[in-house]
């Protein structure tokens, strides 16, 4: 054993030592993805969309044999829903034409909210129980870069982009740990920041903390970001307040999040590449 | 042993792995358990580092750890590499020493394979204070997981018998 440990053992663990001293590196030194991580995604990039997609498609003939009548439920709540909305729509196209004529008249900026977006399939959900990602099929050639949000064609954020390649990107989702936004409760105007928790990833889950004393979160508020810095975007759902809980010291409090979007039924996402919002 | 040999060998390897990789995107990605999904890489190191032995085994999962760190997301770059060449080490010793290759064999090594990983990320974690939960977590994705040996055994099994001759 000793023999074999200083000869053979020695020289693979070494060579294993070398290599993952060497992706280090390239990771801290390198702006970008390194060479071989481009080409190892690259490659599996069709491997990844083709079992992606037969997993959507048996996913889709499972639904259609266990969920129609969940579905037909499900259709019919829908269309109470929209009868809702459009009436909220009208009362908001009202506000919407006071605010500007108010505007106007205190001469105030005009409210402006122009997202540049770019669209993107996802062609993976790296579903591991230590990190929640998704690699998207749009990289550095559409224009992506790290720190860019990622949000649903209704406004709901997904995540933030955390890695890019050529023709690919790495969204790491709001459930992940290294997740971290400026969020606010849209109620109350209260700050904290959304971030993912361990404890809470698997349950689908995230975490609302560091709130002031005086915050006063409730069960269902709307959680939005809060666009602080200027670093994403404001005013994107991240997900409604599910319970209200008192941290380990006894005064601190924080709020476990439902997030906005289900991830498991995503397919299509949009980056947004560049923003501007005056408020 | 002859070079032509030993490259089919590995060639019917590598396939049963990519055989296996897809079975964890179709399937065991899918699958969630008290919200946790079963995780096979590390049994995969620990059932070709029990069949393949010290010397071979650590240069497998020297490899397939680098395939991970490069197309997927390790918690640190390099970790996969360093830490599944590491535990095919210590699994394969341990099995030629102990047990005669088997499904107990490949049991105990996957069983390393784990442990060692989850010692390597719970290092990780130890300055953010989730070491805890993190523990927790890698006990459950343990006993989640340890039901699908009896499909990874298998396939190594039948590559193993299919592809070994005495020398």
């Amino acid at each position: 054993m000793k023999r074999f440990l200083t000869r053979h053992g020695m020289v693979v663990l070494s060579v294993a030592t070398v290599v993952a001293v060497t992706l280090s590196l390239v990771s801290f030194f390198s702006s970008n993805t390194g060479v071989l991580t481009n080409i190892i995604q690259t490659v599996s990039s069709p491997f990844r969309t083709a079992a992606t997609s037969v997993a959507e498609w048996a996913g889709g003939i499972r639904d259609y044999l266990t969920e129609f009548d969940a579905l037909r439920e499900e259709n019919a709540a829908l269309k109470e829903q929209i009868a809702r909305m459009e009436e909220d729509l009208r009362q908001a196209e009202r506000d919407s034409e006071e605010n500007a004529t108010l505007r106007r008249l205190l001469d105030l900026r005009e409210q402006r909210r122009e997202l540049h977006l770019e669209s993107a399939r996802i062609i993976q959900a790296d579903t591991s129980n230590w990190a929640s990602t998704l690699t998207l099929n749009a990289g550095d050639a559409f224009g992506v870069s790290v720190g860019d949000c990622v949000i649903t064609e209704t406004g709901d954020l997904v995540g933030v982009i955390s890695e890019t390649g050529g023709s690919w990107s790495t969204c790491t989702t709001v459930l992940d740990t290294e997740t971290s936004i400026g969020a606010q409760i849209f109620r109350t105007g209260d700050i904290g920041v959304a971030r993912g928790d361990f404890s809470l990833m698997g349950r689908g889950r995230l975490q609302l903390d560091y709130l002031d004393a005086d915050a006063s979160p409730q069960v269902g508020d709307l959680v939005v970001s809060s666009g602080l810095g200027g670093y994403y975007p404001s005013q994107l759902v991240i997900g409604t307040v599910e319970e209200v809980m008192t941290g380990d010291d006894g005064l601190a409090q924080y709020a476990v999040l439902s997030p906005a979007v289900d991830l498991s039924a995503l397919s299509q996402v949009f980056i947004i590449t560049d923003f501007s919002i005056v408020e | 042993m002859p070079k032509r040999y030993l490259v089919f060998r590995w060639c019917v390897y590598a396939l049963a792995t990519l055989l296996l990789s897809f079975f964890q995107l179709l399937v065991t990605d899918h699958i969630s358990l008290l919200g946790v999904i079963p995780f096979l890489p590390p049994m995969v190191v620990g059932v070709v580092a029990s069949y393949a032995g010290s010397r071979a085994g650590p240069v497998f999962a020297l490899v397939y750890g680098l395939l991970c760190d490069l197309g997927g997301s390790p918690p640190a770059p390099g970790f996969f590499t360093l830490v599944f060449t590491l535990a095919a080490l210590v699994a394969a010793l341990m099995a030629e020493r102990l047990f005669s290759p088997g499904f107990l064999c490949s049991l105990m090594a996957t069983s390393v394979c784990y442990l060692l990983t989850a010692l390597a990320r719970l290092l990780l974690l130890a300055p953010d204070g989730s070491a805890g939960a993190g523990a927790l977590l890698a006990a459950e994705e343990f006993l989640v997981s340890l039901p699908f040996l009896l499909v990874v055994f298998p396939v190594y099994r039948w590559v193993h018998r299919k592809t070994w001759i005495e020398y």
